[in-house]
């Protein structure tokens, strides 16, 4: 079943120099599945996840010919029908938690909150289901947890914090924009397979705004590669190795292997081509 | 070409100091590539800091080129040793040109024919003479990154700490700043000490890797251990498995 889908997204933004156009018809179909969104820095990959949920600046100006989520046309939307969306149905875990969590509130508190915003419910019973919440992501003592404040918890931590409020809702879409890349490696495989089960469980489908090849290769079912604001390349995850686009082979070879170490790494020469010609399978 | 014996180093804290470097023994030659790798917090960003001068009283002996580096004032130890940051935005100063940036060394120094040696260092780092009245918000995060190197080699030193180099790069970019430092490494006989948290990065320019973790090293691979696997503390395993699993 198609949760979402887009069709010739564009994202303009405007800037002291002029228009920036960082978001060229971009078109995808969202299922019940784990979609990677992957580029390098500029190539507009977290302006499509926010323009979705009309999260970018007022001044941006964002056009489609599609975004239908279900049975809701989301460019039909009405500002007070759009913050009905966000968090409910369509929510989204920002890169740092550090700075998505509120510094004077103590987490417990934070998701105790998030619970009652969606739900009508007691205050004693958003604290039973935000421990609840906490087990959930892992937290091996959520009383203590819950008393603490973002600044006392680590960033794997933060992160699950983050993780247990935007699953609260159960919405049909999380939107994750590099969630683990402020992580150590050691927490960051933690954080995915909290993630996954947290996903499968309640039939999420995701959408992962990542940089790291090798990370969604693994994690995702299905890759977009953007480049220069256009979708380069749809791919399935596993067969990323075999990519045809050369911006994805590209990035694919530049990353030093341990297994197959070469003395000097392949360099990309990008091709102006790669800006405006069609790709085609 | 340094030594490090016994080095500790205790934060001064509000109420109690943190140890966060315990009892540290690192000897590299010169011309090596010696990498250290571990989580945020393990300390190795600290070594590289007592090396620099920007952490003062620490304990132990630190020797470079067989000369005590407590002995060594900051002037001299900048002729030896230069440092390269993480985040090519934060480290040159954001008002002042290329020119400015690169020439600031030399002016310490009191170094004459300083225009050839800044047209010099900046061919040396794939870069010319007409990024020179440029500011550095006009670059790129590669191109930046290539400035601070100039920045570090340009008063021909024989040591370059490098911490995180290509972190904050996008994956095609941080490919050419490996291949830069490669032939840098090279080109004027080098000895890298470098920081990473990625062990592919790590691996990919350094023959010998010490993996930290709580302020200490666990364990000294060498490149083919790595490779092989042949790595005895549980810690470098995870690590390494980490860095297998995603190739």
């Amino acid at each position: 079943m198609d949760v979402l889908t887009v069709e010739k997204l564009n994202v303009t933004f405007r800037t002291d120099e002029g228009l920036k156009h960082a978001v060229r018809d971009v078109s995808f179909t969202l299922r019940n599945e784990k979609l990677a969104i992957v580029g390098e820095s500029g190539s507009g990959k977290s302006t499509v996840g926010k323009a979705i949920l009309r999260l970018n600046p007022p001044s941006t100006r964002v056009t489609a010919e599609k975004l239908q989520f279900g049975k809701t046309n989301l460019l039909a939307c009405n500002e007070k029908e759009i913050r009905a969306i966000r968090g409910q149905h369509i929510s989204m875990i920002m890169q740092d938690p550090k700075f998505s969590l509120n510094p004077v509130m103590t987490v417990g508190e934070q998701i105790s909150e998030a619970l009652s915003v969606h739900r009508n419910i007691s205050r004693r019973e958003a604290k039973e289901a935000a421990l609840e919440m906490l087990k959930e992501v892992s937290i091996a003592d959520p009383e203590h947890v819950y008393s603490q404040y973002p600044h006392e918890i680590s960033g794997g931590m933060g992160q699950r914090v983050m993780i247990a409020m935007m699953v609260i809702p159960e919405p049909d879409i999380i939107i994750a924009d590099e969630p683990t890349s402020a992580l150590d490696v050691s927490v960051q495989q933690d954080v995915l397979n909290i993630l996954t089960r947290l996903i499968e469980k309640k039939n999420i489908s995701l959408i992962f705004i990542s940089h790291d090849l090798n990370l969604v290769k693994k994690f995702c079912d299905r890759v977009l590669v953007m480049y220069g604001g256009r979708v380069v390349e749809s791919i399935k995850a596993n067969e990323l190795s075999n990519a045809s686009h050369p911006y994805t082979r590209g990035l694919m070879e530049s990353l030093p292997s341990l297994k197959h170490r070469r003395e000097t790494l392949p360099v990309m020469t990008r091709d102006q081509n790669w800006l405006t010609q069609e790709y085609t399978t | 070409m340094i030594s490090i014996q016994s080095l500790s180093f205790d934060m001064p804290g509000s109420t109690k100091s943190k140890r966060i470097l315990n009892d540290i023994n690192i000897s590299i030659g010169k011309g090596e590539c010696f990498g250290l790798v571990g989580e945020s917090g393990s300390g190795k960003t600290s070594i590289l800091k007592c090396l620099a001068g920007q952490f003062q009283g620490w304990e132990g002996a630190i020797a470079i080129q067989g000369k005590s580096l407590a002995e060594t004032s900051l002037k001299e130890r900048s002729n030896t040793m230069q440092m390269v940051f993480q985040d090519p935005y934060g480290a040159l100063h954001p008002r002042h040109t290329i020119r400015k940036i690169l020439n600031e060394p030399l002016a310490i120094k009191g170094l004459s024919d300083k225009s050839e040696r800044i047209l010099k260092a900046l061919k040396d780092v794939g870069l010319d003479e007409t990024f020179l009245p440029r500011y550095p918000h006009q670059l790129s995060g590669g191109q930046r990154q290539r400035v601070a190197i100039a920045r570090a080699i340009i008063l021909d030193p024989d040591i370059i700490l490098l911490d995180e180099p290509t972190s904050a790069l996008d994956v095609s970019v941080q490919a050419e700043i490996l291949n830069l430092l490669t032939s840098l490494h090279r080109r004027h006989q080098l000895t890298y000490l470098m920081v990473s948290h990625d062990l592919g990065v790590i691996a990919h320019l350094c023959e010998r890797v010490a993996v930290m973790k709580s302020g200490e090293i666990v364990e000294v691979v060498s490149r083919d251990d790595l490779v092989e696997g042949n790595v005895a503390h549980a810690y470098t395993k995870v690590l390494l498995q980490h860095a297998l699993s995603r190739e």
